[in-house]
């Protein structure tokens, strides 16, 4: 499986209850060595439902600009939530979350 | 002597970009029907392109790639191609009103009807994007389309009492007889004219193709903020020419021979040898780069190879459309429909495809992953939130306006 | 003169209902574009008198004037006159368009014939049609 897969997929809780979709996926470099680089991991992935909101990319950084247009997109996307890789399982075409309350985006920088 | 140069780019933005079909028709348009008091919304244009034409060539600099590009990349393929068809449908729509303006600015010269003219024009625009190298025609175009300055010559020869435009241009208001609806909606055209989308591709499409880095952003600057600034006051000089010559003849502006009229009656045959020059050089400029932005836009969302630059074997599907655009652009003004028409609902469809530009260019241009410590500052930002609103309400009140005011009557 | 003394009876009427108004508003409109349209031949006969202007350009300038004023008179036709107030009306104004129209072709041949020195004369006949009009548009607007 590739990891832009995921993207789109249908995420649910311990219970089964609607979570929304997969909206991004996180990434860090803290693999083995691959050739130059060290290879990429999946660390967690970004939760919600206004995926076109997310999209923007206003969820990585502290005080990205614009304020207005950042304002607007934090208030879209307030229900969006981050799902560590660590608390998910793969099943048939939906993620499933070991949690049922998950926490906001943490930011990069 | 390299610096001077690439200031050519800014400049064939500028007049063949900033004074295209839509500004010389808008511009005598309102000129004739408003006098100055309309001179405010061209000014806030020249701002506004200024400031997202800085924006997305500093993008295209420090990125090397192109708008669509990073705008498909930002909102996924299904809201990115809502975006391209309405941008793709603005710019094809002002392609049709360029390839006709060249067709009747040669009409003005000949007298022969402009739908012959039309084909001849639609090849040789092909023609000159798949054999003229990028430079030789951003500085053929340029040189060439600075001969609209008779507009600005014939404005001076014709004496105006400048205190009393300056007083025009300073205190707009309706002038009696005319509905705010209809003052709004020729506000709204002139706004669309000013703030074409097409311009900003072309722009950062053209940084791109001539491989700007970082260390070019100087001259991109230098570009913008001259470049557009002398398109803006050009554009004044048009309203100013008709304010002065047929507004007080009760002349409604209808076809670009009446544009030229008051170049003609101030500077005669010479005048008039020039203002042809000048339109068309102007309008096949525009017509060359909004042929080349439909490719641009198409190719970078669908991830194609694009440029000029290729050679067309390379960049095959890039070429066929930019082929077959400008074969449909000219089969909408065979069908002879009125390209001054055309033009007017041209603007009107661009003011309401606004926001869908400059919004994600707004987006990307604040983004640190693509731009690092290039991002945009405080005060760019804060002028670009003013015009977002702007943007925002332009688009929404465009068709409403349209339709109470029967696009302008 | 006559033609602005049927002007001058016939905007002393009041008008009774939407439909004339509705009429009437039609007609100063017409007259509106069809003087936007005189005066711009009239502006390009005088480019004409002080040779600033040729045959080509001139050409275009008065045909696209006779076009758009051939376009407005039959658009007017059209109108479908409410009473016997607006057929007067309708009078005056169908006298003004043909001879607005007449004029306009008249300088048109002219031109593409090269007598561009026949120019002003023509357009100084078109005058006294041009103030009517203008009065017209003025009043019914």
């Amino acid at each position: 499986m590739r990891g832009a897969d995921l993207l789109g997929l249908p995420v649910v809780g311990p219970g089964g209850e609607d979570l929304g979709r997969v909206l991004d996926v996180r990434l860090v470099q803290d693999g083995p060595i691959l050739g130059a680089f060290a290879a990429l991991r999946i660390e967690g992935l970004v939760v919600g439902r206004r995926a076109l909101a997310a999209r923007l990319g206003y969820d990585r950084y502290d005080a990205q600009g614009p304020w207005l247009v950042a304002a607007g997109v934090a208030r879209l996307t307030r229900g969006t939530r981050y799902l560590p890789w660590a608390d998910l399982q793969l099943t048939d075409g939906e993620v499933r979350s070991q949690v049922a309350d998950l926490g906001p985006v943490p930011k990069i920088a | 002597m390299k610096v001077v140069l690439k200031v050519f780019l800014g400049i064939l933005t500028a007049i063949g970009g900033f004074v295209d079909i839509g500004d010389l028709v808008a511009n005598a348009v309102v000129g004739a029907r408003f006098g100055l008091s309309l001179a405010w919304v061209v000014v806030i244009g020249v701002v506004g392109i200024c400031l997202f034409a800085d924006m997305s060539g500093r993008v295209a600099a420090v990125t090397g790639r192109g708008t669509f590009d990073l705008v498909r990349e930002r909102l996924g393929p299904r809201a990115g191609l809502a975006n391209l068809v309405a941008s793709t449908f603005v710019t094809f729509l002002t392609l049709a009103a360029e390839v006709g303006g060249v067709a009747l600015a040669l009409e003005l010269a000949t007298s022969v009807s402009y739908l012959l003219f039309v084909p001849l024009v639609a090849f040789l625009v092909w023609f000159v994007i798949w054999r003229m190298p990028f430079e030789k025609m951003e500085q053929a175009f340029g040189l060439a389309g600075l001969a609209l300055l008779a507009f600005a010559v014939a404005l001076w020869q014709l004496g105006p009492d400048w205190s009393e435009l300056l007083r025009q241009a300073t205190h707009p208001s309706v002038p009696d007889g005319e509905g705010h609806p209809t003052y709004l909606f020729y506000a709204v055209s002139l706004f669309g004219a000013a703030m074409t989308p097409y311009e900003v591709f072309f722009f950062s499409s053209g940084a791109v193709e001539e491989g700007w880095s970082r260390k070019d952003l100087r001259t991109e600057r230098l570009n913008v903020y001259l470049g557009f600034p002398l398109g803006g006051l050009l554009s004044l000089a048009i309203a100013a020419c008709a304010t002065l010559v047929l507004l007080p003849q009760g002349i409604g502006v209808d076809h670009l021979d009446q544009v030229a009229l008051p170049v003609v009656l101030s500077l005669g045959k010479v005048g008039l040898a020039f203002l042809i020059v000048g339109f068309v050089a102007a309008t096949f400029g525009a017509a060359l780069e909004t042929a080349l932005s439909t490719g641009y836009s198409l190719s970078q969302y669908l991830g194609w190879q694009w440029g000029k630059r290729t050679a067309p074997r390379e960049a095959a599907r890039f070429h066929a459309v930019v082929l077959i655009s400008v074969v449909l652009g000219a089969m909408l003004i065979l069908t002879t429909l009125d390209p001054v028409k055309v033009t007017e609902y041209s603007l009107v469809f661009s003011a309401v495809a606004l926001p869908l530009t400059y919004l994600p260019i707004l987006v990307v241009a604040n983004d640190p992953d693509y731009m690092g410590e290039s991002v945009n500052g405080r005060v760019v930002n804060a002028l670009a939130s003013v015009y977002l609103v702007l943007l925002t309400v332009v688009a929404f009140a465009a068709i409403p306006l349209m339709i109470a005011t029967k696009a302008g009557q | 003169m006559r033609r602005l003394l049927v002007l001058v009876l016939v905007a002393g009427c009041v008008s009774p209902s939407f439909n004339d108004r509705d009429y009437e508003l039609k007609a100063g409109n017409t007259a509106k574009a069809v003087a936007s349209s005189l005066s711009t031949a009239i502006l390009g006969a005088d480019a004409a008198r002080r040779h600033k202007a040729g045959e080509p350009y001139l050409s275009v300038l008065i045909g696209n004037a006779e076009k758009d004023a051939l376009a407005v008179q039959s658009t007017f036709d059209g109108v479908q006159p409410p009473n016997a107030a607006a057929d007067r009306l309708k009078g005056t104004v169908d006298d003004l368009l043909a001879s607005a129209t007449t004029g306009l072709s008249q300088m048109r041949i002219a031109c593409r014939r090269g007598h561009l020195d026949r120019l002003p004369a023509l357009a100084d006949g078109l005058r006294s049609t041009l103030d009517e009009l203008r009065f017209l548009a003025e009043h019914f607007q």
